[in-house]
């Protein structure tokens, strides 16, 4: 008797880690910010493809947010994936992407109860234009953060965020990351967009490659000097 | 990888228990355990999955098996009587006793468990894993709970409450196969394939080569997933035999 008849296909076996991108589109991003961000995001979608000998899968998302949210690329395959360009333009609604990557990772039909831990990658220029308080504790009370940093399911993905430019909000960007072993990434460039997503990608493939993807644990301080990557 | 096959006078048991990759990477040990203890009086089987984060579950895990086996002797011995709520909160009780609460956190457990004593059997079931009776009509089938990613089930853990155990008792089938394991196997098993691997075995029984087929089905789920995987196989035929 063949066994392994009773086990589920090959594919099903493999357990998917999903990666949720949420990236500020907002007027401010125009130019050659918006333009790294989409180069970089193409790189990194080849490197998960190129990755050959993991157990699991690698599972991509993009939402973009402006004046709304926009799931622009649904969870899926990254081999499945052709992603689409996207512009810059409008204002910063960050709330509404928290409140949307964290419905998303809570629907048991979007990220499957079998797959690892997701990793939520985070990068904006700016300040949410959907928050009006001032104080850090207003922050720390922000709803839709507290939803994605409370969720049954939500508050056990990986969070890393990359501020770009002076302008972006580095203490809302910390507290998204909720981590203070978990550095923030500065961009001031767009050489230094790239290497977050690089820094990222490798961060990802090294989770797959673990004896234990479900461990979130940086492994030691995330130089990302060139050499590095 | 342990692979036992044994018979007793009433059974016929195949225990395997796999050290996944990832803890013969780290040095780390099997954090699953399996047993079954059978006697004139109550019998038990059982596999357990000590929790990956918990540095002693590969204790707590065999803990839970042992008390298992206890309260089976004692409702053997007519010390206990033979009820899926008392058993249920005895487990309970006695794993809370075993370390002070500060230390217990440490030795976190799932159970997948079967007692049976004068024609009556108890199925229990505490997080995720797999267990599966199939008596020539029926399926019975106790799986793990909707956790919001695997490896963070329900389990014997200073947290816990009563309703963390899963129990159901039911009448001893004359015949029947019990198949459990941890969620190493479980989460690779095809459900629509369940009927036919319950079918086989309760034709086959405990056969020479099932330790093999066992073997080869581990080795593939290997190349996925890199957990410690077990599994207890027992075999019962009573029919045209007057048991109890």
């Amino acid at each position: 008797m063949d066994f392994k008849s009773f086990l589920k296909n090959k594919e099903e076996m493999r357990r998917p880690l999903p990666i949720f991108i949420l990236a500020d589109v907002s007027g401010s991003m125009d130019g050659a910010k918006i333009k790294q961000l989409n180069l970089s995001l193409r790189k990194m979608l080849t490197q998960l493809n190129e990755t050959k000998d993991i157990p699991g899968k690698f599972q991509l998302s993009v939402l973009t947010f402006n004046d709304q949210v926009n799931v622009v690329q649904p969870l899926a395959d990254v081999d499945q994936i052709t992603l689409q360009e996207f512009g810059a333009g409008g204002r910063t609604a960050m709330g509404a992407a928290f409140e949307k990557v964290s419905e998303l990772i809570e629907d048991r039909n979007v990220v499957d109860s079998r797959a690892y831990r997701p990793m939520i990658l985070l990068m904006s220029d700016g300040a949410p234009t959907d928050f009006n308080g001032k104080s850090v504790e207003e922050l720390a009370a922000w709803k839709p953060l507290q939803k994605l940093k409370n969720g049954a399911r939500s508050s056990k993905a990986q969070r890393l965020a990359l501020a770009i430019g002076q302008d972006a909000d580095e203490v809302l960007l910390q507290e998204f990351i909720g981590d203070p072993n978990v550095p923030l990434i500065r961009a001031n460039n767009e050489q230094e967009i790239m290497r977050f997503f690089k820094w990222a990608t490798m961060t990802v493939i090294a989770r797959m490659k673990s004896v234990n993807p479900d461990d979130i644990t940086l492994p030691g301080s995330p130089d990302i000097d060139e050499e590095n990557i | 990888m342990t692979c036992k096959t044994n018979s007793t006078e009433n059974y016929c048991v195949l225990t395997l228990s796999y050290r996944g990759k990832g803890h013969r990477t780290t040095g780390w040990p099997n954090q699953d355990a399996v047993t079954y203890f059978t006697s004139k009086g109550g019998d038990f089987f059982g596999v357990a999955d000590g929790l990956g984060s918990c540095k002693k579950s590969h204790i707590g895990s065999r803990r839970i098996l042992e008390i298992g086996a206890e309260l089976a002797k004692q409702v053997g011995k007519g010390r206990l009587p033979f009820s899926s709520q008392v058993l249920a909160e005895e487990l309970i009780n006695r794993w809370r006793g075993l370390y002070p609460v500060g230390k217990l956190q440490d030795y976190c457990t799932t159970l997948k468990a079967v007692f049976v004593y004068r024609g009556e059997m108890i199925v229990l079931s505490c997080g995720d894993g797999l267990l599966l009776l199939y008596d020539g009509e029926q399926i019975y089938r106790m799986a793990g709970e909707n956790a919001a990613f695997v490896n963070e089930t329900l389990c014997f853990s200073p947290k816990m409450c009563r309703t963390d155990v899963k129990s159901r008792q039911l009448k001893c089938p004359e015949k029947f196969v019990l198949f459990m394991c941890t969620d190493g196997i479980s989460l690779a098993l095809n459900e629509n394939r369940e009927s036919d691997l319950l079918k086989h075995l309760f034709n086959n029984g405990i056969y020479p080569s099932l330790p093999s087929d066992m073997n080869d089905l581990i080795q593939e789920i290997s190349i996925y997933n890199f957990d410690d995987k077990t599994a207890e196989v027992v075999y019962h035929d009573f029919t045209g035999r007057t048991v109890w």
